[in-house]
């Protein structure tokens, strides 16, 4: 009892000298927040929180989540839905025991059936959530906050008496702790407010939405709009303080068509900008939804491609997107939780036994710097400065020349990193914030695609593929849903997500002819299983690096930056399905007058 | 009755509802509940001492306001009801002033209990709510007086073990 009571007064001063020092205005800013002063009030509170005979908690954590957002859609140039939402949120962390052992990273111990008691409890399970008031009302606020905390610390004390208990039964292996002291921040910045002209978006959402009722072959379509903006509020025991603005438009056009023989397709735009003010204009937008539909209406006649083994170029928005399938989960440093439901990682999940060893060509360098906040012109959804755990972005080398040199690492200590280097993105989980994939002797387009014509007719081709994009993946998580069990999808592996071996399907792409370099649509075809050493073999890397932003509503927003990548040799197939007919009637704007 | 006839009734009487995207079925809108036997409000809690002095019981339940209920309307399962009271009271056969409650549910079988009606009040009240079935949720009424039950079997409800919170409300601070 004594070291942990130790820790704790160790941590209060360091808040205070914190505060005073770096921050005078903030503190300034702090005091006339009632939502501030209210969790401050009750975090203070809660660390006397104990029940009889077992141990307050070392670490309490509130993180609120105080945003305002205007959702809305449009389809066949009529508005579908337009709705505020409104959310102040807050999400509990408690922690008991020490930093050495907590009642977290632990999957339940055996014995209590096959459900129940030992599912809830699991490494992520350490805290919860609930709404708070909107109004800025000090002692409604911390009325919420004092429920709020109540339960995660019943539930702390009882796991990690479990797990206590657990440990004494099992021969100990070497755990690294369960969670890595970090040094205090605080930055307190204005309060961030939500703006945006509805009425004249809900009219450009009607306007766009409607073009594609210049395309008899486009089956159906949607125009969604997503803007948000809000506070971030991180206040943490060992004295973090945070307030930090953040404000995000997500503006997705998707187009569905059905090809003859039932097979579905969809292509979408996403466009992911600050602001809506800051999205394209009204004719770019309009230019490209056009562009787009009828790219759609062309795959939707082409050949179903058969059997393909060769090289595949991935260029465009594609490359990014390969770069995140294969690779971006496997950066993340995995913590490895001990109890009865602790599930092995598959390939691909964790690359720390790759640690040292060549992962990409020589030339590749890749690194994750969440401090960038565009590149060009192009906004970065994945920058933040501090992350989901209020520790500040890093810079970090993972890939240089070609070999893996670290990994991302959040709060929770792995075997491999024992320490945060800022990304922290969700429920102690690391990820990615902007991943920069980076090839020296860039080529330029043209010069790629003679590589790839090349690398064909060495294999004896008579064509190679050229892959755009893939499925699902850039956009929200509503559209990664949609693509998940919706027509694209269907329940077939690999169709929307992509994930460890599997890439998702294609969705533009085209043979490239070696004869005379000719490129016609092809469709229906989806990738082979799909190992991360098909990294190792990239031929040639294109000069001009491409911006793919995820904005996650399951996880963070993300952004990879990849230049076009050719690879030596993948597999595709014809996708088995047995599609639907198409509707028994034509479409009212495909009917001839 | 809905537009789906069942034998002996072969057209719907209009109560064909639903929530908004759901399958019709047949349901209850504003359902009046009369009685011959009535007599004043007073008098039905005269009545209850006097029915527990007859049946020789310490004391009877008055009650006043509920939460809800449920019935089950599936094959497999049996026809019974539960009802979850809010405001219970005993109220006691030898005078003693009445007693607030709490922890008791109101089950039974619809054709049994009701058939052990004594007599009715006459203060008809109107319960408005929201019903639960196959065709979701619907705004219903039901109007009745109070009733004066010869035999109705409660239960305890379920508890939960969990302890109040650990600290007082913020509030009490002050």
């Amino acid at each position: 009892m004594i070291p942990l009571k130790h820790m704790w007064w160790a941590a209060l001063p360091a808040w205070f000298v914190a505060l005073s020092l770096c921050c005078a205005a903030g503190e300034e800013a702090a005091a006339d927040d009632p939502l501030l002063r209210a969790l401050a009030a009750e975090l203070e509170r809660s660390l006397n929180m104990r029940l009889e005979g077992l141990e307050p908690p070392y670490f309490i954590q509130y993180v609120v989540d105080d945003s305002e957002a205007r959702q809305m859609s449009a389809a066949w140039g009529a508005l579908a839905s337009s709705d505020r939402d409104r959310a102040r949120v807050l999400s509990v962390e408690v922690r008991v025991g020490s930093y050495q052992l907590d009642n977290t990273n632990f999957s339940g111990g055996g014995g209590q059936g096959f459900s129940g008691r030992a599912r809830g409890r699991g490494f992520g399970r350490m805290g919860g959530a609930a709404p708070l008031p909107l109004d800025d009302d000090e002692a409604a606020i911390r009325h919420a906050i004092w429920l709020a905390t109540d339960g995660p610390y019943k539930r702390a004390v009882e796991t990690l008496t479990d797990k206590r208990a657990f440990l004494k039964e099992r021969e100990s292996e070497e755990r690294p702790p369960d969670f890595a002291p970090a040094a205090p921040v605080v930055q307190v910045e204005p309060r961030a407010a939500f703006e945006m002209d509805v009425p004249a978006w809900e009219d450009r959402l009607r306007r766009l939405s409607a073009v594609f009722a210049e395309f008899r072959g486009i089956q159906d379509s949607s125009v969604r709009l997503t803007a948000s903006a809000g506070n971030r509020i991180l206040l943490n025991s060992e004295g973090s303080r945070l307030r930090t603005g953040a404000a995000r438009a997500v503006l997705t056009i998707t187009a569905r068509a059905q090809a003859d023989d039932g097979e579905r397709l969809a292509d979408r735009l996403v466009y992911v900008a600050r602001t809506a003010a800051a999205l394209p204009d009204l004719e770019t937008l309009l230019a490209d939804a056009r562009g787009m539909a009828a790219r759609l209406v062309a795959q939707a006649q082409a050949p179903i491609l058969a059997d393909y083994t060769g090289p595949v170029l991935f260029d465009d928005v594609a490359a990014p997107q390969l770069f995140r399938q294969l690779l971006a989960a496997g950066l993340a440093a995995q913590p490895d939780p001990v109890g009865e439901g602790r599930r092995r990682f598959r390939a691909g999940e964790s690359l720390e036994k790759s640690l040292g060893k060549r992962v990409l060509p020589d030339s590749f360098r890749v690194v994750d710097d969440p401090s960038q906040a565009a590149l060009g012109a192009r906004f970065l959804a994945g920058h933040y400065l501090f992350d989901e755990e209020g520790v500040p972005a890093k810079r970090v080398d993972l890939v240089l020349e070609g070999s893996l040199k670290d990994l991302l690492a959040s709060r929770v200590p792995s075997k491999a990193k024992a320490a945060s280097n800022g990304h922290g993105r969700r429920s102690g989980q690391a990820g990615i914030g902007c991943l920069f994939i980076e090839a020296a002797e860039g080529r330029p387009q043209e010069e790629l695609k003679q590589a790839l014509i090349a690398a064909a007719r060495d294999q004896g081709l008579e064509f190679a593929l050229r892959v755009s994009s893939l499925g699902a993946a850039e956009g929200g998580a509503a559209e990664a849903l949609a693509a998940m069990f919706g027509a694209a999808g269907q329940g077939r592996r690999g169709a929307a997500e992509g994930g460890a071996g599997v890439l998702a399907d294609p969705v533009r792409v085209v043979k490239v002819y070696v004869e005379d370099g000719r490129e016609e649509p092809v469709r229906g075809c989806e990738f082979g299983e799909v190992d991360l050493k098909v990294l190792k073999d990239i031929l040639a890397a294109g000069d001009q690096p491409v911006v793919h932003n995820e904005e996650g509503v399951f996880g963070p927003a993300s952004s990879v930056i990849a230049p076009a990548v050719l690879l030596e040799e993948l597999e595709l197939y014809p996708i088995e399905a047995e599609p639907t007919r198409k509707p028994l009637i034509a479409a009212p704007h495909a009917r001839a007058e | 009755m809905c537009r789906s006839p069942v034998p002996g009734f072969p057209n719907s009487n209009g109560h064909g509802r639903r929530q908004a995207g759901r399958p019709v079925v047949a349901r209850q809108g504003n359902l009046l509940i009369e009685s011959r036997k009535t007599v004043p409000i007073e008098r039905l809690r005269e009545l209850l001492v006097e029915e527990c002095q007859k049946q020789q019981k310490p004391y009877g339940y008055l009650f006043e306001d509920i939460s809800g209920g449920f019935t089950m309307t599936t094959r497999g399962d049996p026809q019974a009801f539960k009802v979850l009271p809010i405001v219970v009271y005993r109220v006691y056969a030898d005078g003693r002033p009445d007693e607030l409650v709490r922890g008791v549910d109101i089950v039974g079988t619809p054709l049994s209990c009701f058939s052990k009606i004594l007599c009715t009040g006459d203060d008809p009240a109107v319960f408005n709510g929201t019903c639960g079935a196959e065709s979701g949720s619907v705004p219903v009424s039901a109007i009745s007086p109070s009733i004066l039950v010869e035999q109705i079997e409660i239960e305890k409800r379920a508890q939960s073990q969990e302890r109040p919170p650990i600290l007082p409300p913020p509030v009490s601070e002050r």
